[in-house]
């Protein structure tokens, strides 16, 4: 549900129209002030470098509050870009501020989602749009490098049965058809459920491990010292992905498997806020897609 | 010397317990105010920063010996404060560092004597994230210009946690200082500690100032259970306490990555991971990025916006890559040098936390940080450099000291050294220790050049490791046996060393052992079974199940 308030460009249909441009694309970034540096000397420069065609940048500061300004590099004639205001005096959530993007910004049949802290490869976005054009998914993900979601994948047809949103392209009839991300998770799993709708609507959700993307993320930069949000997130969205997919009984098996975890704390405040949030979410009803499927503790996938 | 005066407030727990403090510190007598029989630390504090009418003021406990000169060092440490040209607020005489120092690579500093030990470390001022309680010197003007506001929860622990964690959150530095050195004649009471790691009060306040859900302390880990987790954005407590701290912006460092252009897509790989890296890491050092290489004459124009390329007229025909070390630290003007190679690459996640590290750091520092290997498959002619890879050996950098005892962990791009030392270096181990360049490098260091050592924590660099091409991988162990017989014999002959080869942290296991008294408790343990004979066990268990056997 695209719900974002303080936005008064939108038509009153919710979306911009939109038009078939073969070699044009929408590349969505969503930053916060941290990323201004990496955004401005590294990321641009590395779309800018891989797309040889049109391209519209559209980027927005997920901080309403202190959103910092900035100045962003030249670019070539081709690609230009759009910082567009967060206007909100708010943190918007990772989904809320992708839908913003959408209905502001996207005129183009799909749409390439991009975290900030990413380096963008010669070659990788052509790959995930030949992909895109010739599976007719719903979403294209791409490899991140050097740290490789070891998720499954069918080597065959490249299915898998969820995509990250680090670097990945959207159909944009598909993302309009759904409403966009549910932006009740706020942080993490938002790209899960994504993926899960797309199999709901009987459309494919494909793993591309030829387009290749530098994101240094991952374990390895954790510190125990510090409750990073993803830790908070994955918890309380584990919660409200098994409730949304699997009602009263997923919840339980969700509750049981967290039951083990020794972060108390942290699941004590995650269960609080879950349970805020459940109200309002009803349970899916009806069949589920095989590749919908909880197989641990904020695990959608088997290891490969 | 005339000093300064600086009002040493001396909480006493008795009129005896002050009399007795007085009578040991009769140098001391014009500066001395008690406080007697208090039943707050917090409220000592809260007075002493409202107080107007002095800027400086010591607080200490009743049980600590303060040596003869304590004014004057102390008076020496105000102006080296004030002459940083920072805004700081606590500086204590043993704490916790944001990173690692000494051979120890330790993060408690003690500039003290106590029933505990001694001091641990020499010489710098460093910064901290917290201090111990039994010496407090306070920046009161500043404390209170900056809005420092300490509630008071009573008692007689957490104090110094509480205002150490305020005064940084409001941008302030906490130091930890030799000049502050003393003998506290405390054994300190760990059921009291412990009492008060559970006062929720307190805990909550200092939950609302970092993300840290807990906190080293020289008495050990405080855990804060973080309630504002959900949607706030709280800062790191050590980057906090770092740029805080942060009063050197001149220090230059220069990335440098050697290369002979023979593999193009990997170096463009490392250059890009390079600049990444300078990206993030924020203004507190200057940075560059260099390639440098013995070809001369390649066309370098596709690198040529990524870094600035110096090719060396060296020998042909010689294996080059420590010539080229020594080429380039003669060559360039900044403080440090960090080598990286053409196949390695950089992690941008903690550039900011380490370019506050090294501007912080004193001057002459050499920095160790965690790498890890990458198995990746060999690149092919025309394939794209980001093959799938598969993490392997972490190399961390608080082992580095095993060096020392011959066993090298510090990968080259592990470690960013002087410029200076590594000019320092006689020319002719540049000549003769070929392989094994960067281990010479780190053990001169550390012996000839008496540098800090500077330990980092977190991933910082990745080492590809290829099935060919690699030197570590070599399966001609030639060159490398014969490049240490030279290290060796550089090391063992050396008329002037720091007598630091064969330093062991921890106990020697050279000594004998008391003889083992043979007791019920002490005789041999059953010996485990190997996982072979585990198995082998399960199996002819499994067997006698199917043919209805008893258990043997």
């Amino acid at each position: 549900m695209l719900v974002t308030p303080g936005y008064q460009h939108r038509r009153s249909d919710g979306f911009l129209g939109r038009r078939r441009v073969d070699h044009s694309l929408s590349i969505n970034v969503v930053f916060g002030n941290e990323h201004i540096q990496h955004l401005c000397a590294v990321l641009l420069p590395s779309l800018a470098r891989s797309i040889p065609y049109d391209a519209h940048i559209n980027l927005i500061n997920y901080d309403g509050r202190s959103g910092r300004h900035f100045t962003v590099p030249t670019l070539t004639r081709q690609h230009s870009v759009t910082i567009l205001p967060n206007t909100t005096n708010r943190i918007l959530g990772f989904a809320e501020s992708h839908n913003v993007l959408f209905t502001e910004c996207v005129h183009d049949d799909f749409f390439l989602i991009l975290n900030p802290d990413c380096i963008v490869l010669d070659g990788s976005i052509e790959t995930l749009i030949a992909r895109m054009r010739s599976s007719g998914a719903a979403i294209v993900e791409g490899r991140q490098w050097p740290f490789e979601h070891p998720k499954e994948y069918d080597p065959i047809t490249l299915e898998t049965p969820w995509a990250s949103g680090a670097f990945c392209l959207i159909d944009s009839d598909f993302y309009h058809s759904i409403g966009g991300m549910d932006e009740r998770y706020f942080l993490y799993m938002e790209d899960v459920d994504l993926s899960w709708q797309a199999w709901l609507h009987s459309r494919k959700v494909i793993y591309e491990p030829h387009a290749p993307v530098i994101h240094f993320s991952g374990g390895p930069f954790y510190r125990a010292d510090i409750i990073s949000t993803e830790e908070y997130f994955s918890i309380r969205n584990f919660l409200l992905i098994s409730w949304k997919y699997f009602g009263a009984e997923g919840e339980d098996r969700a509750l049981a498997m967290l039951s083990g975890d020794n972060r108390k704390s942290l699941v004590l405040q995650a269960v609080e806020d879950y349970k805020a949030v459940k109200a309002a979410v009803t349970p899916l009803t009806g069949a589920l897609h095989k590749n919908i499927k909880i197989t641990g503790v904020a695990t959608f996938h088997e290891l490969r | 010397m005339n000093c300064a005066k600086i009002p040493i407030v001396v909480v006493a727990r008795s009129e005896e317990a002050a009399t007795a403090f007085k009578l040991r510190h009769l140098h001391l007598a014009n500066e001395l105010f008690f406080r007697v029989g208090v039943r707050s630390y917090f409220q000592i504090l809260i007075d002493s920063i409202n107080d107007t009418t002095n800027d400086l003021i010591c607080v200490v406990h009743d049980d600590v010996f303060l040596p003869m000169d304590f004014l004057r060092r102390t008076n020496t440490l105000a102006d080296l404060l004030e002459s940083r040209a920072i805004r700081w607020g606590v500086c204590g005489n043993s704490g916790i560092t944001p990173f690692g120092v000494g051979l120890g690579g330790n993060n408690i500093i003690r500039f003290v004597a106590d029933l505990h030990g001694g001091a641990n470390f020499q010489n710098y001022i460093l910064p901290a994230t917290s201090v111990d309680g039994n010496v407090l010197l306070l920046n009161t003007k500043q404390l209170r210009e900056a809005g420092v506001n300490l509630p008071d929860f009573g008692g007689f622990q957490l104090y110094d946690i509480a205002v150490c964690l305020e005064t940084i959150s409001k941008g302030i530095s906490v130091w930890v200082a030799p000049h502050l050195s003393c003998y506290h004649a405390s054994e300190g009471s760990q059921n009291a500690v412990d009492a008060a790691v559970n006062s929720t009060d307190c805990l909550r306040f200092l939950s609302t100032k970092f993300a840290n859900n807990y906190v080293t302390t020289v008495d050990g880990t405080i855990t804060i259970a973080q309630e504002a987790i959900r949607y706030s954005r709280l800062p790191d407590l050590e980057v906090s306490s770092l740029r805080a701290a942060q009063y050197k912006n001149n220090i230059s460092i220069a990335i440098v990555v050697r290369t002979q252009f023979k593999r193009p897509e990997l170096l463009t790989r490392a250059i890009m991971s390079v600049n990444a890296f300078i990206a993030s890491a924020g203004t507190s050092c200057v940075w560059h990025c260099y390639i440098v290489s013995d070809q001369q004459g390649v066309d370098t124009s596709e690198f040529d916006r990524l870094a600035k390329t110096i090719a060396f007229d060296l020998e042909p025909e010689t294996d080059t890559r420590n010539i080229l070390i020594r080429s380039t630290a003669h060559a360039l003007e900044e403080h440090y040098i960090w080598f990286v190679d053409d196949d390695d690459w950089l992690f941008p996640n903690h550039a900011e936390r380490l370019s506050l590290t090294i501007s912080t750091a004193p001057d002459r520092s050499m920095f160790f940080v965690d790498t890890s290997y990458f198995c990746e498959p060999c690149p092919e002619a025309g394939q794209p450099a980001f093959p799938p890879t598969q993490r392997g050996r972490h190399f961390r950098a608080s082992e580095f000291s095993s060096g020392l005892n011959g066993i090298n962990v510090i990968p080259n791009c592990g470690m960013i050294l002087p410029a200076a030392a590594l000019r320092a270096v006689p020319s002719h181990c540049y000549e003769y220790i070929v392989y094994y360049e960067d281990f010479l490098h780190q053990l001169y260091a550390l012996l000839y050049a008496e540098v800090v050592p500077i330990i980092f924590r977190g991933l910082v660099a990745g080492i590809s490791i290829r099935p060919k091409g690699n030197s570590v991988t070599e399966e001609d162990r030639s060159k490398w046996n014969a490049s240490l017989a030279e290290l060796v014999s550089f090391l063992a002959m050396s008329p002037r060393t720091s007598q630091l080869l064969g330093f062991r942290l921890g106990p020697n296991p050279a000594e004998p052992k008391p003889a083992a008294v043979e007791t019920d408790r002490t005789r041999a343990p059953k010996r485990k079974k190997s996982l072979y004979e585990s198995i082998a066990a399960e199996w002819r268990r499994f067997k006698r199940r199917r043919l209805g056997l008893k258990a043997e």
